[in-house]
């Protein structure tokens, strides 16, 4: 457990990289999530007009 | 004719491979959180700091798995287009057009996070390096293919001309591969991909393999869903999508 307490990355400042860090993670889930949402929207109105179709 | 062959031709028809992507999806996104969970928590708090970078380091536990994907779905993109080429199997076209938009995105936040990982520790957000450059032209081709297929009215011309240009442009992925050892470039040279020891500690590297296999997964996820959208849209007419719309009609 200290073993990993030392190795922890102190939150509040992060190395002073904080900024960077959280832009970057922010960037690839918004990107991961984006994606998720575009493909998710794609199948659920190809679904409805199908249904509405036949 | 082997077994493994047969049961991939059986594979090939678009409905057989609507309902294979519909069983793996829920096993591809369940794995991903797990692999991703555990990338973030031993990434973030439990793999010491860089000595030389600091903290700043662990922004590779997002931009190495998207690089890496970039380049993956791309060769996986040629693979398809090829098949398409070379035996005129419409699912592989489908394939690699279901694909292409997430490798655009992952490519993108490659090169996004790489700029930001740049600032502090190169001074610059961006400079012509060749493997930076040379990521920026995958970008590029990404946005060609997807452009030109939008582009070309008639689809199977579409499909031809943009299977050419992604087997055309394979020849981009081993020169961001080796750009660091062919030129003397400001990126930093492989870390794991050595055939030798891996340049990172283990500590670091656990998380690191888990980020990535937590995209991979995530990435086939994401696939199924719009490979399956994509043969529900070509194959609209046809008489086994008519059956499973009723089949979802009676269940609504």
């Amino acid at each position: 457990m200290k073993g990993i307490k030392d190795n922890m990355m102190s939150i509040d400042g992060m190395g002073g990289y904080g900024s960077y860090i959280i832009a970057s993670y922010s960037i690839v889930f918004l990107g991961l999530a984006l994606i998720w949402i575009r493909s998710i929207q794609k199948a659920k109105r190809l679904q409805i007009e199908l249904r509405e179709e036949k | 004719m082997s077994h493994f062959i047969q049961y991939l031709i059986h594979l090939g028809t678009p409905r057989r491979f609507y309902h294979f992507c519909g069983k793996l999806f829920p096993w591809f996104m369940g794995f991903s959180f797990i692999a991703m969970a555990y990338g973030l928590i031993g990434g973030l708090f439990l793999a010491p700091a860089d000595y030389q970078q600091g903290d700043g380091f662990r922004i590779i536990y997002v931009h190495v798995p998207c690089a890496f994907l970039s380049m993956f779905i791309y060769m996986t993109m040629v693979i398809f287009s090829t098949i398409f080429l070379i035996w005129r199997i419409k699912l592989a076209d489908l394939i690699a057009y279901s694909i292409a938009p997430v490798g655009a995105v992952f490519t993108l936040c490659a090169l996004l996070t790489g700029s930001i990982w740049g600032k502090p520790m190169w001074g610059t957000w961006w400079i012509w390096d060749a493997r930076l450059t040379s990521e920026l032209i995958l970008l590029f081709l990404y946005l060609g293919y997807l452009g030109l297929y939008q582009a070309i009215t008639e689809k199977k011309l579409a499909a031809r001309m943009c299977a050419i240009l992604a087997v055309v442009g394979a020849i981009d992925i081993p020169i961001i591969h080796y750009s660091v050892y062919w030129w003397n470039t400001l990126h930093q040279g492989a870390t794991i991909s050595q055939w030798g020891k891996p340049a990172i500690d283990m500590t670091m590297l656990k998380p690191l393999l888990s980020m990535i296999t937590g995209f991979a997964l995530y990435t086939m996820a994401i696939s199924c869903i719009r490979i399956r959208t994509e043969i529900l849209q070509r194959d609209f007419k046809l008489k086994w999508v008519n059956v499973l719309v009723k089949k979802i009609n009676e269940r609504h």
